[in-house]
């Protein structure tokens, strides 16, 4: 092969990358080299002609309600997809380095936590979620834990706009995980009150079986984009010492309930 | 960690870090608009295989189960398409094993593919090609080549990859890409030779 056919060649394979400019391929045809060089001639035409071909083949047909079906099949094939990615989001929150509060952040919580509070509905949630007895009083003081200190901690923090955090050290790290427990807690009372609210069937968090993950998926997303925010402003809060005094009045029966909260979230 | 500023804007990696971050809805997003996507690549890689809708669904079951430790080091296709392949290549290891039969097709409809042997080189001798005979012809001279060539081939000619991306996908160089689609090429001509002269007519 000469010097010149390699040159041509290259040329050519340069042309065929990606889904080549049927035009380009023609004007090669005019190229000085084709006069004299029969075999380069030959390539180039069965070149065009298979560009032609793999083109000229139709789309496949795609069957219908694909992505539908897929996500389907994907709840059906991982019943605990949706606790798991919770949990991986609860960590992701955990684990920032570095937040910023969202506008309006401290309205939404304080509307969502006021809404569960004067619905006075907590105890008896509670009582209905968990297999262990609820202690006398834990929803009371777990509102006025929420409550009161909620109230200090924003009557001392500027509302308004995003503001940086410094790094948490490990020893913020226990409390950042009892206050994503305690939000935890008023995250399932809350979701299992939605619930209620909109069936009058058995409650999905204590069937059994594949059918026991959740089927209101409005109002679990309600609750997980409520408890989300309310772990992400906790999580920011726990460095506070607010909530140090907080969480110094959880004892230990308290931490094992919503421990058992969490899981029944999980469930 | 920052996303490198080259992939920031890629519809894909934005959707990926969305859902990692805990908007759920961006998952169903990413399975509305990719799941054609990789039915479409697994079609052209394995032709009428009968499990490509189950093929699709553990693409994703292994995005999900990626969740957590994704990092977007590339575009989010080039992953996708990798996770495709990887997959594509155990199921063919896998149907090479055993006798294929395939349950969602009834005797006397069946399309081509690299589980159904048929010679690109032998057309129907009867009479002029049809349309239909071309394309199954075509579909079959890509199933039978190696899998780093057909998956090469596809990705450059119908998903419009560049040969770096491709050469992502396959864990290979760029030069290697070029060189897996020129012998692919080389292949398809002798496959293709008696197509290529009717089209030359």
């Amino acid at each position: 092969m000469s010097t010149s056919c390699i040159q041509f060649r290259q040329h050519l394979e340069a042309l065929l990358e990606g889904k080549p400019n049927p035009q380009s391929l023609t004007a090669l045809g005019w190229h000085d080299h084709l006069l004299n060089c029969g075999a380069c001639r030959e390539l180039l035409e069965q070149e065009e002609a298979l560009e032609h071909l793999l083109a000229s083949l139709p789309d496949p047909n795609l069957p219908p309600d694909l992505s539908r079906k897929v996500l389907l099949r994907l709840r059906q094939a991982e019943p605990l997809a949706p606790s798991a990615l919770r949990e991986s989001a609860l960590e992701t929150l955990l684990s920032k380095d570095e937040v910023e509060v969202p506008a309006g952040l401290a309205a939404r919580v304080r509307a969502g936590v006021a809404a569960a509070r004067l619905e006075g509905r907590l105890d008896a949630l509670l009582e209905q979620a968990l297999v262990v007895d609820v202690p006398q009083g834990l929803s009371q003081r777990i509102r006025a834990g929420l409550g009161e200190q909620r109230e200090l901690a924003y009557s001392s923090v500027p509302m308004h706009g995003a503001r940086p955090v410094g790094k948490p050290d490990r020893s913020g790290l226990r409390l950042k995980l009892a206050a994503a427990l305690l939000i935890g807690a008023s995250g399932v009372a809350l979701w299992r009150g939605l619930v209620q609210q909109e069936t009058e069937g058995p409650d999905p968090l204590l069937a059994e079986g594949p059918s026991a993950s959740p089927s209101r998926p409005e109002a679990d997303e309600e609750v997980i984009d409520h408890l989300s925010e309310l772990l992400y402003w906790e999580s920011i809060e726990s460095l506070d010492p607010v909530a140090r005094d907080l969480l110094s009045e959880l004892d230990l029966v308290d931490e094992a309930l919503l421990d058992t909260a969490l899981e029944a979230e999980g469930s | 960690m920052p996303t490198p500023a080259e992939y920031d804007q890629d519809p894909g990696v934005k959707l990926m870090l969305a859902w990692q971050a805990g908007d759920e809805g961006a998952f169903d997003e990413i399975v509305e608009r990719y799941s054609g996507r990789v039915y479409s690549l697994l079609t052209r890689f394995l032709g009428q295989h009968p499990g490509r809708e189950d093929l699709v669904q553990e693409t994703f079951l292994r995005i999900v189960r990626a969740r957590d430790r994704y990092k977007p080091t590339a575009r989010f296709t080039t992953w996708l398409y990798r996770i495709v392949f990887n997959l594509s290549v155990n199921e063919t290891e896998r149907s090479a094993r055993r006798p294929q039969l395939s349950l969602d097709r009834p005797p006397g409809q069946e399309e081509s593919g690299p589980m159904e042997v048929q010679d690109a080189r032998d057309p129907d001798p009867a009479g002029r090609l049809e349309t239909g005979d071309v394309v199954r012809a075509v579909r079959c001279a890509i199933a039978a080549l190696p899998e780093n060539q057909r998956m090469a081939v596809v990705l450059a000619k119908f998903d419009d990859l560049s040969y770096a991306e491709i050469g992502r996908v396959l864990d290979s160089s760029e030069k290697a890409v070029k060189s897996l689609i020129h012998r692919a090429r080389e292949t398809l001509r002798v496959q293709l030779a008696h197509f290529l002269e009717e089209d030359l007519l």
